[in-house]
């Protein structure tokens, strides 16, 4: 590639990022610190923190993610090192479902989850059933333990980041690090604790850094449970009263001071602890063969986790054919009346065409970007392009509600961003914000796609008579293409899932993508519930189709995409 | 025939297309599989969009009403619209949330629509004091922000409010937002010159039991009629001990029904406000009738009235503390609560009528029983409006009008009560609503309504809203429930068990119940005084405060109980 695309792609990139990137955190946090007489201000921070009420709510986000990060790693890491080390029944197939709580936006989990857990719910009426309960003194699950909810929920929706980070790490792991340990008399245990856990470190912790900070500025699932005192909801709950109320802007600041803090100290501590003997394995791995009872004892584990990690997609499923699922195990009626009404509904054509819309562009246009700063980043030797890099991973740190903030600020009335609204329309709006929250995923996969491209094979290119570009695109393009289209997909699914954008910068029903509608349908007097559910199954049969779809036809692991 | 299937299967280009299909087989299959999940919406798409892709004319709603009625009223009038004129209408629904979103919405909307007319067709400076001013009844009647704004047109975008409460409607006219129209052919003044039999007390009195039915200046006029109760779970409550449906508010703060009441955030509904207020007016009545009762009292009519308010007031938060500390927890949206309790995850729940009555329809048996029963308590409820209006410089004013005579005529009255399947009744869902006009109770009518044996304008005689009584605290009431309850809920629900486990030692309810922070004169003083400024960081500072001490009173009544006094 010619120098001067390559710096005019490097400008390009940094003023898109200024514009839509680092401008929207601005002018989300501009108000927060901006007083009445347009001077500098910390009253409105420092009334956060004197709110013991939003402190409260700091500090249940904190314990949420913290524990949520614990449990993940819990479930995750034991199974990574499973599926690596050993050989089992169903082990190709259990990995590949490993990626099926991904497919549902968590709060639709919950809807499912809240069925089950009811009072006169599945868990109960099962326990009632099996003795275990007394029927007058059903417990109140979501009553009491909503927090508990919240983490589980979030555990069994995360857990698959980890495991993926931690399973590519171990595979890249060479073997005869191990042999050599073991040659000394090391026995497996502490080879375990002392040889391989510190060399996957930085893989796991990329992954729980993700998960921690994902789980920080979760909304949608303690929305869904009705639980208020976590920074997010309380954000959501005041975003109604924008109107000269600098507080919802405040908390939106304190929130990214702190999981910029988390990712920043993620970063520094773990990510670059590379301890010596990395690289690639210069011995192949072969797996380990486990007895048959150990062998299905792992099989045991795995399917158990993905079963448990599923159960809310199970509710849904059964919540959306049930008549009235009340006091029994499974629904006793069923009727396929919901998904007439669900995808019936007034709001369903229009929100799946809009999400289509919308996830296709930012896909399009997150690919576009992705490419542009792989490329810069790996290829190049422009000054400041590990910048660019590292700014494009930056929307992983930043929450999701932040950025949306961000976006609603800079296009209010008078703002210099207002023609991005184009009148009522957030269309142009969304496409950024989508594409721009999903940029890391595709900036990596094209950044390893570029580094696997050896660049001699664009050099002969040019020998042999092609102009730079045209190299680029007959040669290096279509090797790169499978990661591309793997990142792209990944993109596309999630922009399809994305909840904090849609929900706060889709305002009228025309325009509203279907995670909102779905959210809306839940609130439907009578069957809301069941109406979501219908709907979220859809969702979750078309992300199965797209995301298994690629996987059959690119015939590889889609798997390599969530190492953060 | 064989033959010549061969020879087409073996024509060259058959063999190029199974080839084809061959070499790309893997992704047809997905796209295919893709493609039929696609299918699935477009197949069962609506057979008439109330948003059609081409249209003649729109028409913009705001609307606060679930989607039932949006629904049923949509595909009603865009029919009916079709047949007079043969236009094809796009019914634009505005659902901002709540009614304190909409009236944010319109607020918003209507001052900045203000400020460019004031800019570049006034050419006058824009100043923050004229912001304040134009939408506020109370500025100086010769302001010249204010008087510009009521002598223009300027739009909000939307055509028609629909739906919220009569309050509501009462505010958005004082500041001016909703107008009456030209008394010809627009507006409700227009509906009234050609249907003078709706607007009187045969058909739509101007108040009932005290509640305003309709704006005499006709910017707004009531629809259907609403009152609030509860709903509740049969099983539930056989399951926690009791044996009887509850049957007044105050049913409700026993302790057996300790987190097992559904209630959701005033801040965020119409409806639950309403009922709170409703439950306050009723305590009123019963500080005065016991104030009365007392002989030979010294009081004159006006101490009396002024100590029954401010004694009803102290009794009815008492009240709604009580209930919220038994409350399981607070949910967003009012819809919810219905839903909470058919789902036997609470006992019962405070909510609008249609709401319970619909949740019932919803888990009814074949047998005609079911879990679930609403009650409006009996004296406890007045029975108030859900309003329609034009909003100033509405983009249609004919469509607009147009439908308003909709809503309040024949059809759009039979629509709100009928039963599914009647004639001129809904077409999916009984709406459980009953019609405003008291001229369509008649035997035959009432005969094809899901609750016309209710018998609404007979019962509000039970009750008399006094709405002087609780107008000067409306809002106050959002905010103080909001603080001492909803956001307080946690620390509040654990003392609540803390006392009656040990028994409900007095003193600790004693401390637990200390409203002195938000008594009557708080209320209509500071408190009022501070919201009506709409100063945030006051707001927030306040509810800072009041939160703290009411948290820290909480916790002290939990300790002091669980040491046994």
């Amino acid at each position: 590639m010619s120098k001067t695309l390559s710096l005019l792609i490097f400008l390009g990139m940094t003023a898109f990022f200024a514009c839509f990137f680092a401008y929207p955190i601005w002018a989300a946090l501009e108000s927060a610190f901006r007083g009445p007489n347009h001077k500098f201000t910390l009253d409105y921070v420092s009334e956060v923190f004197l709110n013991e009420l939003y402190r409260e709510g700091l500090w249940n986000s904190f314990i949420i993610a913290v524990w949520t990060t614990l449990g993940a790693l819990c479930l995750a890491l034991p199974l990574a090192v499973c599926y690596v080390r050993f050989a089992f029944p169903g082990r190709a197939l259990l990995n590949s479902l490993v990626l099926m709580p991904m497919i549902l936006p968590p709060f639709v989990g919950a809807i499912g989850i809240k069925t089950m857990l009811g009072q006169a719910g599945a868990l109960n009426s099962l326990l009632i059933n099996l003795g275990l309960m007394d029927a007058m003194h059903p417990t109140d699950w979501l009553g009491q333990h909503r927090m508990l909810g919240i983490i589980i929920m979030e555990v069994l929706h995360l857990y698959p980041i980890i495991y993926l980070n931690a399973a590519a790490a171990l595979s890249n792991l060479d073997p005869a690090l191990e042999e050599a340990a073991a040659n000394m008399g090391c026995n497996a245990w502490d080879r375990f604790w002392r040889i391989i856990l510190p060399l996957i470190m930085p893989g796991v912790f990329a992954g729980g850094t993700i998960v921690f900070v994902w789980s920080f500025t979760e909304m949608g699932v303690p929305l869904l449970f009705d639980y208020d005192r976590v920074t997010a909801v309380q954000i959501f709950r005041s975003i109604n009263d924008l109107s000269g109320n600098p507080f919802p802007y405040a908390l939106v600041a304190v929130m990214l001071v702190f999981s910029t803090l988390f990712y920043l100290t993620g970063k520094v501590f773990f990510g670059s602890a590379n301890a010596g003997g990395g690289g690639r394995a210069t011995t192949g791995r072969e797996t380990i063969p486990l007895p048959p009872s150990l062998g299905w004892v792992c099989t045991a584990f795995f399917a158990g986790v993905t079963f448990l990690a599923v159960l809310p997609h199970l509710g849904v499923v059964l919540l959306s054919v049930s008549k009235d699922w009340y006091g029994t195990v499974i629904p006793h009626s069923l009727t396929l009346q919901h998904y007439h009404d669900a995808l019936g509904h007034d709001l369903t054509l229009s929100s799946i065409a809009n999400s289509l819309k919308y996830s296709t562009l930012a896909m399009l246009v997150a690919l576009v970007l992705g490419i542009g700063v792989a490329y810069v980043s790996v290829r190049t030797r422009i000054w400041g392009r590990q910048i660019l890099d590292a700014m494009a991973m930056l929307p992983l740190a930043v929450p999701g509600i932040v950025m949306a903030f961000g976006y609603l600020a800079m296009t209010r009335e008078g703002q210099p961003f207002h023609w991005l609204m184009l009148g009522e329309d957030p269309l142009l709006l969304l496409v950024i914000a989508y594409a721009v929250r999903r940029l890391p995923y595709v900036v990596r996969s094209a950044a390893a796609g570029f580094q696997q491209v050896s660049p001699t094979l664009e050099e002969a290119a040019q020998n042999l008579g092609a102009s730079p570009e045209k190299a680029l695109w007959r040669i290096t393009l279509p090797l790169v293409a499978p990661n591309l289209v793997a990142g792209a997909l990944l993109a596309f699914s999630f922009a399809m899932l994305e909840v904090s954008d849609s929900m706060i910068l889709a305002q009228q029903a025309t325009y509203f993508p279907i995670t909102k509608a779905i959210y809306s349908l839940v609130l439907a007097l009578g069957s809301g519930p069941n109406l979501a559910s219908a709907l979220g199954v859809w969702a979750m049969i078309f992300l199965a189709v797209t995301i298994l779809g690629a996987g059959v036809i690119l015939g590889k692991k889609l798997g390599a995409l969530f190492r953060g | 025939m064989n033959e010549r299937l061969t020879t087409l299967l073996q024509h060259p280009r058959t063999q190029v297309v199974i080839a084809w299909v061959q070499v790309w087989r893997k992704e047809l299959a997905v796209c295919l599989l893709m493609a039929a999940t696609l299918a699935g919406p477009f197949l069962l798409k609506p057979a008439q969009s109330t948003a059609p892709a081409h249209y003649d004319r729109r028409l913009v709603i705001i609307s606060p009403h679930h989607d039932r009625i949006r629904e049923e009223f949509g595909h009603a009038f865009a029919a009916h619209w079709k047949q007079q004129t043969g236009q094809t209408l796009y019914l634009d629904w505005r659902v901002p949330g709540g009614t304190s979103e909409i009236a944010m919405l319109i607020k918003s909307e209507a001052t900045a629509a203000f400020q460019q007319h004031w800019q570049s067709k006034l050419h006058q400076t824009w100043s923050p004091a004229v912001a304040q001013s134009c939408l506020n009844p109370k500025a100086a009647p010769d302001d010249a922000a204010r008087k510009a704004y009521l002598a223009s047109n300027v739009s909000t975008g939307i055509d028609v409010f629909f739906g919220g409460g009569a309050y509501d409607f009462e505010q958005q006219a004082k500041a001016g937002t909703l107008v009456a129209g030209d008394g010809a052919k627009t507006g409700l003044s227009g509906l009234a010159k050609k249907h003078p039999e709706w607007f009187s007390d045969a058909g739509i009195p101007e108040k009932l039991s005290g509640e305003p039915f309709r704006d005499p200046q006709f910017r707004w006029c009531g629809t259907c009629l609403s009152s609030s109760g509860m709903v509740f779970n049969r099983d539930v409550l056989r399951r926690i001990g009791i044996a009887t449906d509850p049957v007044a508010w105050d049913n409700l703060a026993d302790t057996r029904y300790y987190g097992q009441i559904a209630l959701s955030d005033p801040g965020k509904s119409g409806s639950v406000t309403k009922a709170l207020e409703m439950l306050i007016q009723q305590q009123m009545q019963i500080a005065y009738d016991r104030l009365k009762a007392v002989p030979k009292s010294k009081l004159t009519p006006d101490q009396l009235e002024a100590q029954a308010v401010a004694e009803g007031w102290n009794e009815g938060l008492r009240l709604i503390l009580r209930i919220s500390a038994n409350a399981r927890y607070f949910t967003d949206f009012s819809t919810k609560i219905p839903l909470e309790v058919a789902k036997g995850d609470a006992a019962a729940g405070m909510c609008i009528d249609f709401y319970g009555r619909s949740s019932e329809e919803d888990v009814r048996k074949a047998d005609g029983t079911s879990r679930v029963g609403f009650i409006a308590p009996l004296g406890g409820t007045s029975i108030s409006v859900d309003p329609i209006g034009m909003l100033r410089g509405a983009p249609d004013p004919e469509l607009a009008t147009a439908f308003m005579e909709f809503v309040l005529g024949d059809p759009g009255q039979k629509l709100w009560s009928y039963r599914v399947g009647e004639p001129g009744g809904p077409l999916h869902h009984a709406l459980r609503r009953l019609p405003v006009r008291h001229d369509l109770y008649t035997p035959d009518n009432i005969a094809r309504m899901s609750d016309g044996h209710e018998a609404p304008f007979e019962k509000a005689q039970a009750f008399t809203y006094h709405p002087e009584r609780t107008a000067a605290v409306f809002n106050a009431i959002r905010f103080i429930v909001r603080i001492i309850c909803v956001d307080s809920h946690h620390e509040l629900h654990a003392a609540w068990k803390s006392i009656i486990d040990n028994g409900m030692p007095e003193r600790a309810v004693q401390v637990m119940e200390d409203l002195t922070r938000v008594k009557y004169e708080a209320a209509t003083g500071n408190i009022a005084r501070i919201l009506a400024a709409r100063d945030k960081v006051q707001e927030t500072r306040l509810a800072r405060e009041l939160g703290d001490a009411f948290r820290n009173q909480y916790i002290k009544a939990g300790r002091m109980a669980e040491r046994g006094n």
